[in-house]
């Protein structure tokens, strides 16, 4: 089987971010001093090869897309400034348009113009959906929502149906986005050779020691921690953990929710009264949104001064992604001491508009923007280990 | 000099040869060969042989006090002949003839002994036998030396003329540059006043020896006798009937028998193509009758000459047909084609034109095509041979005409298929970077698996090309391609019978080879007869300047005394023994060196041998031949190969 030359296919990708890799000349010495790169995966000049020749499956399919993580190492040593780190970011964002079918993904990606046309309409569209049913603002005592039908500002029916509707919608899109990855990676895996399968373990072993490798790489991190350069950076403002703190923020937020929700429907308790700061989802919530508001403002404030190469090369989905998790994370504490104040204010009211119809955005733009890389890398890393037993 | 060589001959007269008085000179070389023979005691053993007058031995012989060593002893001791018992006689028997040239000895007295590289460097594990065999060797010299006569070296009067045969800067890339660099040239050549320029020749036959070569020489005729003004030349061509390829643009274009070459040719002027014509006589009708001549004859020439200088050049490779599709698709050329294309004042006028007149989105290059070859992988050529040479020039060209075709096409898209990169010339490796920069896609194949072009199954591109590319880690890739490129190689130019006429050595890639690569780099094993440029090897323009250049002043050293000395080991006839049977001349593998002339012996008109003594190469075949041992060679007679080996099988020196 032979693979299609197809010029003009760098063109494509380069949409997706800024970089120069025609100008490269397959030195190799991007993958020489990458850090990441190692034993049988090499990376970036295999994957800088793929895009040159056009070789679009085996690029989209390649588990080193997603073993990377922009150090900027390769970028900072690059012969011809061909900037390798920022082409592996940008392959990644063109693999993840290409599992979308819809192309909402790579318009969020490649079009400013687009992305603020689309999330002015959704904040619209959810504004109006919120304010659809709403009750009056009270400031006797503060009163966001209440379990009796239809009743506080925004009743807690209209937020819980249209956050039942978005995650769906999400869920539908992600389940394509996902099924699409698998087929497309799963092609490009290359399977071990008949002889050795004879000596190869069962389903379930490679299932359950793939899954335990993911989910090891997603707690601890161990190859994003091999990115950093300068070991003399605290851990605590070191590129590695400010990602997991968003990571693991965000995630702490998503399970918060759910407890909520489980607990209302086990419990019944009325959503509309405050709960001390011990009660378990609630700790959870706080100390995971302090974390998604630490790493967003420390990343936001690499992004604006372009600290290294990494943050040097900012699209509108990194800026978008960023916002939407610190604006979320802000309103959510300006939500509790709103929630803790003897009155109700306007200001609190609006706090809360706008960190519902936030939080509705960001579950429906899941699938389609570099929050899509949360499943996709886990996924590629999942198959790749599942399929070549390789882990 | 001169002076020098009075007194030399002076000094010979005066040597006293009726007993041998000999002085033996054993070296150490440093330690290379007393570390293995024992030369203190070589030297004491020698000594005590008949005629040995002098037996010394010396840390190294070929220093100046070691030289000096050899003449005082011929001074004071009046030795009359001299062995040094060291190394190889190649390095140092040229060393050791001027010492005695400058004590006044004749310095054919001089004997070389090899204890080097035939008796130390050989033999470190048995110091005892390789002293007894250097003892050997010496006392078996010694015999030889004892029959030793002084020799007089011929000396031969030369022709001060030098034929150059070819005439090109050899070299593929038609940059600008190298096109006004052959202008400039011609216009130099042509200015000089002692330069006789014959274009349309041929060389028959050639005779003689260095410094005394006579050349025979045919001369096409043009065919054409006079200017025409450019309309009736247009009319003459227009009315030829008989077309056939232009091989100077390479077969893209056709042109009439009767034609002009080239704008920048020389000479430029109208000519027929007698192969093409049919002497239908169209041509003088369109003339008017008249400078045009349809009938005129080859013209011969005879030329003497003191050197030759071969600049025959090369041959581009022609591909087989199916070789990548060449000939087997429209959109296969080769490189000296694209660049005919590419050239402004070429005949397409500088655009892409295929025979199919397609339009070109997609161009793959493929390098090393008739080069690098592999045995059991490429065919070998029409004739048997398998280039597995690098050509070396073609690397450079084939990125130099990528940027041209990214110059001139810039929405193109470019393709590279290479071994390696060999642009090994100063600033060549920028053409590389520079294609790079400019957007060309390279692909390496292995010499193994070379790419191959196939018609496409479908899609834009009329060919695809398949390559196993190890930059892409091995993957086999299909390139779409609607004009494949055949980086072609350089291949020996067919020099006709010229090989034959002067014995012309070739290596086994078919190229004219030199006596050695670095000592006599553009020097044949022929006296006399230069190489230069592409006729020796692939170079490029740089390299055969440098070649032509040291060809020239190799001739002109060789032949500005006017006259050349010749070794004197060369046959020599006993004309009381030699019956004219002739076996000598028929055995000779030089010809002309032995030929048999009338005389008159004892009022006898008779046949007898005589030996040209430039000619003859002192091989000794005729010695072996001779029925009546009428025949030997000076410096290595029957007599001292006697002397040589009673030497070797008596007892003594070792055990008497």
């Amino acid at each position: 089987m032979s693979v299609q030359v197809k010029p003009g296919f760098i063109e494509k990708v380069k949409k997706f971010g800024a970089f120069d890799i025609s100008a490269c000349f397959n030195c190799g010495t991007c993958t020489a001093v990458c850090p990441l790169s190692k034993d049988d995966t090499t990376f970036p000049r295999r994957i800088i090869r793929y895009a040159q020749i056009g070789a679009e499956e085996l690029m989209i399919s390649s588990k080193e897309l997603w073993l990377c993580y922009y150090c900027g190492e390769c970028s900072d040593t690059c012969p011809r400034q061909a900037e390798p780190g920022e082409f592996m970011a940008s392959a990644r964002r063109y693999a993840i348009s290409s599992f979308e079918p819809l192309g909402v993904a790579r318009l969020l990606y490649t079009s400013k113009l687009f992305t603020t046309v689309f999330m002015a309409f959704l904040t619209i569209i959810f504004g109006v959906i919120m304010l659809s049913k709403s009750g009056p603002m009270i400031f006797e005592k503060p009163s966001f929502f209440s379990t009796d039908k239809l009743q506080g500002f925004i009743p807690f029916e209209v937020i819980h149906t249209t956050g039942i509707i978005v995650i769906i919608l999400a869920a539908i899109a992600a389940f394509v986005g996902i099924g699409m990855m698998t087929k497309k990676v799963s092609a490009g895996v290359k399977l071990p050779s008949r002889e050795k399968k004879e000596s190869d373990r069962g389903i379930f072993a490679r299932f359950w020691s793939a899954v335990k490798y993911v989910i090891e790489e997603m707690t601890l991190e161990n190859r994003y921690r091999d990115c950093e350069e300068e070991p003399k950076t605290p851990w605590y403002r070191a590129r590695w953990f400010v990602h997991w703190s968003i990571m693991w923020g965000f995630i702490g937020l998503g399970t918060a929710t759910a407890l909520d929700y489980i607990i209302l429907l086990t419990v019944g308790k009325d959503p509309g009264q405050p709960v001390p700061l011990w009660n378990p989802p609630r700790l959870l919530g706080t100390l995971a949104g302090i974390l998604l508001v630490y790493g967003t403002s420390l990343a936001l404030a690499w992004r604006y001064k372009k600290v290294d190469k990494y943050h040097s090369h900012s699209l509108s989905s990194d800026w978008l992604f960023l916002w939407l998790m610190f604006l979320a994370g802000i309103t959510g504490f300006a939500l509790e001491i709103a929630i803790y104040l003897p009155r109700g204010t306007v200001w609190g009211y609006m706090v809360f508009l706008i960190h519902v119809i936030l939080g509705m955005e960001i579950v429906f733009i899941l699938p389609f923007s570099k929050f899509a890389h949360a499943v996709y890398r886990p996924l590629a890393l999942f198959i790749h280990a599942f399929l070549s037993d390789s882990v | 000099m001169n002076e020098d060589n009075a007194n030399n001959e002076a000094n010979l007269t005066m040597t006293d040869m009726s007993e041998p008085r000999i002085g033996v000179y054993v070296c150490h070389c440093g330690g290379n060969i007393s570390d293995v023979v024992d030369v203190k005691r070589v030297a004491e053993t020698i000594a005590k042989l008949p005629n040995v007058v002098v037996s010394r031995d010396y840390i190294f012989m070929c220093s100046d006090p070691g030289q000096n060593l050899i003449i005082e002893d011929i001074k004071k001791e009046k030795l009359n002949r001299v062995i040094v018992a060291a190394c190889s006689p190649s390095l140092h028997d040229l060393t050791f003839r001027g010492a005695l040239m400058r004590a006044g000895l004749n310095p054919y007295l001089y004997e070389n002994v090899n204890i080097r590289e035939q008796v130390s460097w050989v033999s470190k594990s048995d110091k005892e036998g390789a002293t007894r065999k250097a003892i050997k060797l010496i006392a078996a010299a010694l015999g030889k030396s004892r029959l030793q006569k002084p020799l007089e070296a011929p000396k031969v009067k030369v022709s001060k003329h030098i034929v150059v045969v070819g005439g090109g800067v050899s070299g593929l890339p038609t940059g600008e540059k190298a096109k006004d660099l052959l202008d400039s040239l011609i216009d130099e050549v042509t200015a000089d006043k002692n330069i006789k320029i014959y274009t349309g020749t041929e060389i028959t036959d050639v005779s003689g020896y260095v410094g005394n070569f006579k050349l025979k020489v045919k001369i096409a005729p043009r065919g054409v006798t006079k200017e025409f003004d450019a309309e009736t030349e247009k009319a003459i061509i227009d009315a030829c009937p008989e077309t056939t390829d232009n091989e100077f643009e390479y077969n893209i274009v056709k042109r009439k028998a009767i034609y002009r070459t080239y704008g920048r040719a020389f000479p430029n002027k109208l000519a027929i193509d007698w192969k093409t014509c049919t002497k239908c006589g169209k041509c003088v009708e369109a003339a008017g009758g008249e400078g045009i001549v349809l009938n005129d004859r080859d013209e011969e020439l005879e030329i003497s000459a003191g050197a030759i200088i071969l600049a025959t050049g090369f041959d581009h490779y022609t591909p087989a047909r199916g070789e990548y599709g060449y000939e087997e698709f429209p959109e296969v050329i080769t490189l000296p084609q694209l660049i005919r294309m590419l050239d402004d004042e070429g005949p397409t006028g500088g655009e892409i034109r295929l025979s199919n007149e397609r339009k070109v989105k997609n161009v793959c290059l493929i390098h090393c095509v008739g080069s690098r070859q592999i045995e059991g992988v490429n065919k070998p050529g029409p004739n048997g041979r398998i280039n597995e040479y690098c050509s070396r020039v073609c690397c450079t060209a084939t990125l130099q005409m990528a940027l041209e075709l990214r110059k001139k096409y810039p929405e193109i898209n470019i393709f590279e298929l290479y071994q390696d990169i060999r642009t090994y010339g100063r600033g060549h490796e920028d053409y590389y970077m520079d294609a790079s920069n400019e957007g060309v896609t390279f692909f390496r194949y292995d010499g193994h698996t070379p790419p191959v072009v196939e018609k496409a199954a479908g899609g834009d591109s009329p060919l695809v090309v398949r390559v196993k590319d190890s930059l892409t880690f091995g993957e086999e890739l299909s390139i779409p391609a609607d004009l494949v490129v055949l980086s072609t190689g350089m291949v020996p130019h067919d020099i006709g019978n010229l090989v034959e006429i002067l014995k012309l050595p070739r290596s086994s890639d078919g190229f004219l080879q030199e006596v050695h690569p670095k000592l006599r780099p553009v020097e044949l094993a022929t006296t006399g007869i230069m190489i230069a440029g592409t006729s020796q090897a692939p170079m490029d323009i740089t390299e055969s300047s440098a070649a032509a250049a040291a060809a020239a002043v190799k001739s002109s050293a060789l032949l500005s005394a006017g006259e050349i000395s010749l070794d004197p080991f060369v046959a020599q006839v006993d004309l009381e023994k030699c019956e004219g049977t002739g076996k000598c001349v028929e055995e000779c593998p030089y010809e002309g060196a032995v030929e048999l002339v009338e005389m008159e012996i004892n009022g006898q008109k008779v046949k007898r041998a005589k030996v040209n003594a430039a000619l003859c190469a002192g091989c000794g075949i005729c010695v072996a031949v001779c029925p009546t041992r009428a025949i030997q060679v000076a410096g290595w007679r029957l007599d001292q190969y006697d002397a040589m080996i009673d030497a070797f099988t008596s007892d003594e020196p070792l055990d008497g």
